[in-house]
């Protein structure tokens, strides 16, 4: 195994397209996510179509190099004007923004840039680890297995829509539908397709996904468009003394360790985890009272956290196809489209593949510390950016993105449509992920479900007799009552 | 949020009811009597659409009784809508303008008619980011990555 995720590294580190376009991608990353609005399930639905005509190991070197520096880049914001950049980085403002208002926000912005580079290589490490055992243990699965698998993973809309559980469900099972559109996965036979040829493949990931993240996010800035933005000040850059870095150390573990743990559980992303860690660092400290009042650890806290986070979420991605969040859902979508099914048999099939993400995933991190420590004062920058520039530059590479994967002219017309419907969505606060994640999974689900009705001959019984199958539906089922009662005092 | 809450319900409703009626026109599969046939699936999904619209709709119906004729802040300010629909018919007739006149000329048309729209003042920035945003887009995709770009109706 070690010598094999040595080839990984090899395989990145002596090619200089991969080098470049991690770097380019942390670069890209960083910026994106430190503009309030943009996240990272944007930045990586909107590059995507970048990495059709690029070789695997490239593409996955842009696309996880943005998932990583865009979580390291919300805390910059975070930081400087108090606004996240990403969901994730706001337990960072607890703490971040007093730093600044207090004159440290070269201290800040560096513990930010050390916690996420050393949450993130952690999380490498334990993906690198526990992957691969999960993969082999679902290698045991056949079809009732793998319906189970796909029906936990929609459980998953459950806890990621706490705000309203049936409005989140109700986005769910509208995804599924528009899954449904296409030629039956079993049968070959036609269906909502309305005579229109393009719609026989069903709908098309990419527009789909540029469609629900990005135009939405850009009706949105249009909305406060003319609204004037805080203006950057200069700031001090002075960092961390090495004996502060030393005693930030043991509390950058154990939060990289949570935020790992956090991002595993599918469902709970980057926020969750920083919130979680950031309230357990303030629970076991001796100076809990000057948590909030803008204290080093109040940043170190919930930026390992959230950058552990996507390693943790890449387990069972790669080891069981289930997304843990969004941007994993827009990653697993990446995989699909050149031709890569993660799940189990990736480990066995493809293990090079597997090492080279891992290689790029511990690399990303790296760079990111490096570039996050020299260019501070460069990212702060990128807020200064008017969003008059930003939302025209977003609307042409999302109409080019939603071309390029057909080559077809009706994909930019469904941009257009998800992109309007994913708007008014979120305007009536129904969120727009369970679409993605139901899309993705839908089709699982039902492929293997009637899959298995062939395996037994019409009979359900695979439902109740196979245990992994029976384990896996209760904890589905588990997910969504407990969801349930977790929300009935709030809307009482 | 209540209110939209029950909007939400209608049109859930509305929708599944539409893919009730379009589940008809799928034709009948030969391993039907096994794997419970094409249209089941998306017929299963229509009712568990209507079963959650209903609780949507019974859970916010009586808070809804409660707060009428309390004043309540509008979700879409029309100061808010008239731009993002502005925008919105940018977008849509930039994309038909694709159709006739390839990629390069409608997303220059599209930058420069948002970055007008948005009232941008600054000259070689309107210049600039029209320009350079399409050649550079195109520069990549089409001659990098060698993914071919709409070249549209007059010139392909």
């Amino acid at each position: 195994m070690f010598a094999n995720l040595m080839q990984g590294f090899a395989s990145v580190l002596t090619s200089p397209s991969v080098f470049l376009f991690m770097v380019g991608g942390v670069l890209a990353g960083i910026t994106i996510g430190a503009l309030p609005g943009l996240t990272a399930t944007m930045g990586v639905a909107v590059l995507l179509p970048l990495t059709f005509g690029m070789e695997p190991s490239t593409g996955f070197a842009l696309l996880l190099s943005v998932y990583c520096g865009a979580m390291y880049g919300g805390s910059i914001s975070a930081i400087l004007i108090n606004t996240p950049g990403t969901p994730a980085a706001a337990a960072t403002t607890l703490d971040g923004y007093k730093l600044a208002l207090k004159g440290d926000v070269g201290k800040a912005l560096a513990t930010s840039t050390i916690a996420s580079s050393f949450g993130g290589i952690l999380s490498v490490l334990l993906l690198i680890t526990i992957s691969p055992l999960l993969a082999q243990f679902a290698l045991r699965f056949a079809a009732p297995e793998f319906f189970a698998l796909a029906v936990f993973g929609l459980s998953i809309i459950a806890s990621i829509s706490s705000q309203n559980i049936i409005k989140g469900l109700l986005a769910g099972v509208f995804g599924m539908i528009i899954a449904s559109i296409g030629l039956d996965p079993v049968a070959a036979v036609p269906r909502f397709t309305f005579g229109r040829t393009e719609l026989l493949n069903g709908v098309s990931l990419i527009p789909l996904l540029v469609g629900l993240f990005a135009l939405p996010q850009c009706f949105l800035e249009m909305e406060t468009i003319f609204v004037e933005s805080k203006v950057l000040k200069n700031f001090s850059s002075k960092l961390l003394s090495m004996k502060e870095i030393i005693s930030l150390l043991p509390l950058m573990l154990k939060s990289s360790l949570i935020g790992a743990f956090i991002g595993a559980v599918p469902g709970a992303g980057g926020d969750i985890a920083a919130f979680t860690a950031y309230n357990e660092a303030k629970r076991s400290s001796k100076k809990k009272h000057l948590f909030g009042t803008g204290i080093l650890e109040g940043v170190a806290a919930p930026e390992s956290a959230n950058n552990a986070s996507t390693g943790g979420a890449m387990i069972p991605l790669l080891s069981l196809a289930v997304p843990g969040d969004a941007v994993t859902a827009v990653l697993l979508g990446g995989l699909i489209i050149k031709g890569i099914q993660p799940g189990p048999l990736l480990f066995k099939e493809q293990s090079g593949l597997v090492n080279t993400i891992f290689a790029i995933m511990f690399l990303a991190n790296v760079i990111m510390g490096v570039v996050g420590l020299f260019g501070i004062k460069t990212f702060a920058k990128a807020l200064s950016i008017p969003k008059k520039v930003i939302v025209p530059i977003i609307i042409t590479l999302s109409m080019v993105g939603s071309y390029s994967m057909n080559s077809s002219m009706f994909d930019i017309f469904v941009t257009i449509l998800f992109g309007v419907i994913g708007y008014l969505m979120i305007k009536a606060d129904v969120i727009v992920s369970p679409i993605v994640l139901a899309v993705i999974l839908g089709p699982m689900a039902e492929t293997n479900f009637r899959r298995s009705l062939i395996m037994f001959k019409g009979d359900m019984s695979f439902l109740y007799t196979r245990p992994i199958t029976v384990v896996f539906l209760a904890i589905a089922i588990f997910t969504i009552v407990s969801s349930l009662v977790k929300q009935r005092p709030k809307s009482s | 949020m209540v209110r939209i809450n029950l909007i939400v319900s209608g049109v859930f409703a509305l929708f599944a009811f539409a893919v009730i009626a379009a589940t008809t026109l799928i034709p009948v599969s030969a391993d039907q009597p096994l794997t419970q046939g094409s249209a089941t699936f998306p017929l299963i999904l229509s009712f568990v659409i209507l079963g959650l619209s209903l609780a949507l709709f019974l859970t916010n119906i009586g808070q809804y009784r409660k707060q009428k004729g309390v004043p309540r802040e509008a979700i879409f300010k029309s100061e808010q809508m008239k731009i993002v629909a502005g925008g919105f018919l940018i977008i849509l007739l930039s994309a038909i303008l694709m159709l006739v006149v390839g990629f390069i000329p409608a997303m220059m048309a599209l930058n420069l008619a948002f970055l007008l729209y948005f009232k941008v003042k600054n000259k070689i920035l309107i210049a600039s980011v029209s320009i350079v945003t399409p050649i550079l887009v195109y520069v990549v995709f089409q001659i990098v990555l060698s993914i071919p770009l709409p070249g549209g109706l007059l010139f392909s």
